[in-house]
C-alpha cells in the first residue's frame, strides 16, 4: 500500500500546478451568531424575517454590497457555484447579501439560514493564508459594531456543535478520480486525519458525481484560524500528489482500462442526445485525468476544455454560464417542441448539444502506442 | 467512544432507529439509552428497526416491567421510573448510570436538553450557561477538542500577536524548550514597548 504520509513538495508553491489540475473550487466560511438573539431555528419567523431584513440593510448601507435575496434566477445559480445553501435549504427569513469589494475580495453573507450570518468566500484560489485575512478582518469589522454570541472558553457561538470555536469552516473540491481507482481513498483519509482534515464520503456503492471529493476541516475549535489554513494547505498538497502519482500510475500500468474510460467518454458525449448532469460529471471527469496526463493532442478544443472549468459546468443551472446567451438560444430553438416544453429535458438536451464538441479531441500516437502495446 | 444520545456513558451496542424519511440511523448508544428509547421513544414517533442484543446484556430486555416495576407508574415522570431502575440494575450488579431523558429545556429559547444531545445543536447562549457539561461534553467528542485556541474577540492585531505569543511560550515551556521560551519573551517584551499605531494596528473605516 502507499504511503500516503510522505509527498515530495516541500511548499505549498511548489504543489501549486498540481493543485490547480487536482483541485477544484474552495470555500471558506465563517460562521457568527448575534450575542443578543436565539439563533435563528428557535427564533419566531415573524422575527426572524424582521431580524434578517435589519441585518441585510445593516450591511447594504455600510459596505458596497447588494441584496440579491429577491432574484429567483441568481438564487439558483449562486448555489452550487458558491457553495452556498441550495435554494430548497433556505428558511423563511433567509437572505443572501453579496459584498463586492472588500480590500479587493467579494464576500457573501448568507443571513437568517442556521445561523445569523455565515460569511464566505468562494471560487478557484490557492492563497488560502491571503483570503483568510481579508475573511477575517471583514468579520472582526463587523463583529465590532455588531456583538458576536462568544464564551471565553468556547469561542464563537454556532448552532452546530462542530462549528462552535473559531466558526470557521473551509472546504476544497478535489478530483481524485485515480484514488478512487486504485481504492486509496480510505488510505487517504487516514493520512489526512494527521491534519485536522476530513474526507467527505459517500455511502457505500455511490460516487459523488464526477470524482469529486470534499476535504473539510474536522475542527473548528482548537486553534487559530490562520493555523486550521495552514494545516489545510499541507493535506491539500498531499492529496493532490497523491493523487497525480495515482494518474501517472494509471497510465503506465493500467492504459488500456484508461483507453476504454476515454472511449466511454467520448462515445456518450458524441451519441447522447439527452445528457444527464450525472453522465456529464462522469465523462468530463475521465476527459480531465487525461488532459491533465496529456493525452490527447495539443489542439484548440484541447484549451477550450482547459478554460471551462468543467466541475462547474456540468451543473444543471451553470452550464448555460459557459455558453452565451445567443448560443443557448439557438441550442434551445433548434430543440424539438415536445422537449423545449419540459425544462428538465430541454436542459438535457442543450447539454448534449454543448459537451458534444470535447468528443473530438484526439490521441497522441504516444498514447496510442502504449494501449497497443499491452 | 461515547454513546450518541446521553454523550455521558461508553457506547456499548449499536442500535437502528427510522427516521422520519424512513432511512436508517445507526446509533452507537448505550444500554440505557437504547432500551430506553426502544420503550418510550415510539411517543416521539422513533421507531427502533433493530436492536443487536451486547455480548454482556442481561437476560431479557430491560423493561420496567422484567424488573418488577408497574407501567402506572411511568406516569410520574420517566425520570422517577428509570431511577428506580437504575436501582434495581444496581441490585442486580449491572452498572448503569441513570439514562439522561429530561424534561428540561433552555429557559431562554425552550429548546429540550434531549433535542440539543440529539441533533448536535444548540438553541442560544444561553444553552450553553445551562447545560455546560453536556454541550462541552459532545463539543469535545464531536471536534476532538474542548476548549478555544483563538483569540478572543475585538483585539487589535498588536493585542492578538501578543496573545499568539503568550500561548507559544506556554507551550515552549510546557515542552521545556526555554531558549524558545525566551526568545518569546523577548518578542512580547518588544511588542509592548510599541506603541498601538506603530504595531500596524488597523483601524475602522
Amino acid at each position: 500500500m502507499m504511503a500516503f504520509t510522505s509527498t515530495r513538495f516541500r511548499s505549498l508553491e511548489e504543489a501549486l500546478p498540481t493543485l490547480s489540475v487536482v483541485g477544484c473550487r474552495t470555500q471558506m466560511s465563517l460562521v457568527r451568531n448575534l450575542a443578543s438573539e436565539v439563533f435563528p431555528p428557535q427564533m419566531k419567523a415573524r422575527d426572524a424575517q424582521r431580524l434578517g431584513r435589519e441585518l441585510a440593510a445593516f450591511f447594504c448601507s455600510h459596505y458596497k454590497a447588494q441584496d440579491l435575496t429577491a432574484d429567483p434566477n441568481f438564487g439558483k445559480i449562486v448555489g452550487p457555484q458558491f457553495g452556498l445553501s441550495m435554494e430548497a435549504d433556505r428558511g423563511p427569513a433567509y437572505r443572501l447579501v453579496c459584498v463586492e469589494d472588500f480590500k479587493g475580495c467579494e464576500i457573501w453573507i448568507e443571513l437568517m439560514s442556521a445561523n445569523h450570518f455565515t460569511f464566505s468566500m468562494s471560487g478557484i484560489f490557492w492563497d488560502f493564508e491571503a483570503k483568510m485575512a481579508v475573511l477575517q478582518s471583514f468579520v472582526d469589522e463587523v463583529g465590532k459594531k455588531l456583538a458576536f454570541a462568544y464564551d471565553a472558553k468556547l469561542g464563537y457561538l454556532t448552532t452546530q456543535m462542530t462549528l462552535i470555536g473559531t466558526g470557521l469552516r473551509i472546504r476544497t473540491w478535489m478530483h481524485l478520480n485515480a484514488l478512487y481507482r486504485y481504492n486509496y481513498l480510505e488510505a487517504l483519509s487516514h493520512a489526512m486525519e494527521a491534519f485536522g482534515v476530513f474526507v467527505e464520503m459517500d455511502e457505500e456503492d455511490t460516487l459523488p458525481d464526477g470524482h469529486l471529493f470534499i476535504l473539510f476541516n474536522r475542527s473548528a475549535i482548537h486553534a487559530t484560524t490562520v493555523e486550521i489554513v495552514a494545516a489545510f494547505e499541507q493535506a491539500l498538497a498531499l492529496a493532490a500528489y497523491h493523487e497525480m502519482t495515482c494518474r501517472q500510475r494509471l497510465y503506465r500500468e493500467r492504459p488500456f482500462e484508461l483507453y476504454d474510460s476515454l472511449e466511454a467518454a467520448r462515445a456518450q458525449l458524441s451519441s447522447r442526445v439527452l445528457l444527464s448532469e450525472h453522465n456529464a460529471f462522469q465523462a468530463l471527469s475521465n476527459l480531465q485525468v487525461a488532459v491533465s496526463l496529456k493525452i490527447f493532442k495539443s489542439e484548440p478544443i484541447v484549451k477550450d476544455f482547459q478554460e471551462n472549468p468543467w466541475f462547474w459546468i456540468c451543473h444543471d443551472t451553470l452550464f448555460f454560464l459557459a455558453a452565451k446567451p445567443e448560443t443557448f438560444h439557438a441550442m434551445w430553438r433548434g430543440l424539438p417542441p415536445s422537449i423545449r416544453e419540459h425544462r428538465e429535458l430541454s436542459v438535457s438536451a442543450c447539454r448534449a448539444i454543448w459537451f458534444r464538441k470535447y468528443a473530438t479531441m484526439t490521441y497522441t500516437k504516444n498514447f496510442l502506442k502504449k494501449v497497443q502495446s499491452v | 467512544m461515547k454513546c450518541e444520545i446521553c454523550h455521558q456513558q461508553e457506547a456499548q451496542t449499536v442500535w437502528f432507529r427510522k427516521r422520519e424519511d424512513g432511512t436508517l440511523e445507526e446509533l452507537y448508544v448505550c444500554h440505557a439509552c437504547a432500551e430506553r428509547e426502544r420503550v418510550f421513544g415510539q411517543e416521539r414517533g422513533i421507531q427502533v428497526a433493530t436492536m443487536e442484543e451486547p455480548e454482556e446484556a442481561p437476560q431479557g430486555p430491560l423493561t420496567p416491567e422484567a424488573l418488577g416495576l408497574p407501567r402506572e407508574m411511568l406516569g410520574k415522570g420517566m425520570q422517577e421510573a428509570f431511577e428506580q431502575l437504575s436501582e434495581k440494575l444496581q441490585e442486580m450488579g449491572i452498572t448503569a448510570q441513570v439514562p439522561l431523558v429530561s424534561d428540561e429545556a433552555c429557559k431562554q429559547c425552550g429548546m429540550p436538553l434531549d433535542e440539543i444531545r440529539l441533533a448536535s445543536r444548540i438553541g442560544c447562549a444561553k444553552c450553553l450557561e445551562q447545560f455546560r457539561a453536556t454541550i462541552e461534553a459532545m463539543i469535545e467528542e464531536a471536534q476532538g477538542c474542548g476548549s478555544y485556541g483563538g483569540p478572543p474577540p475585538n483585539l487589535s492585531a498588536r493585542q492578538e500577536a501578543l496573545e499568539r505569543l503568550r500561548r507559544e511560550r506556554q507551550q515552549h515551556i510546557a515542552n521545556e524548550d526555554y531558549r524558545a521560551a525566551k526568545q518569546c519573551d523577548e518578542a512580547i517584551k518588544a511588542l509592548e514597548a510599541q506603541p498601538e499605531e506603530e504595531a500596524g494596528e488597523e483601524t475602522a473605516e
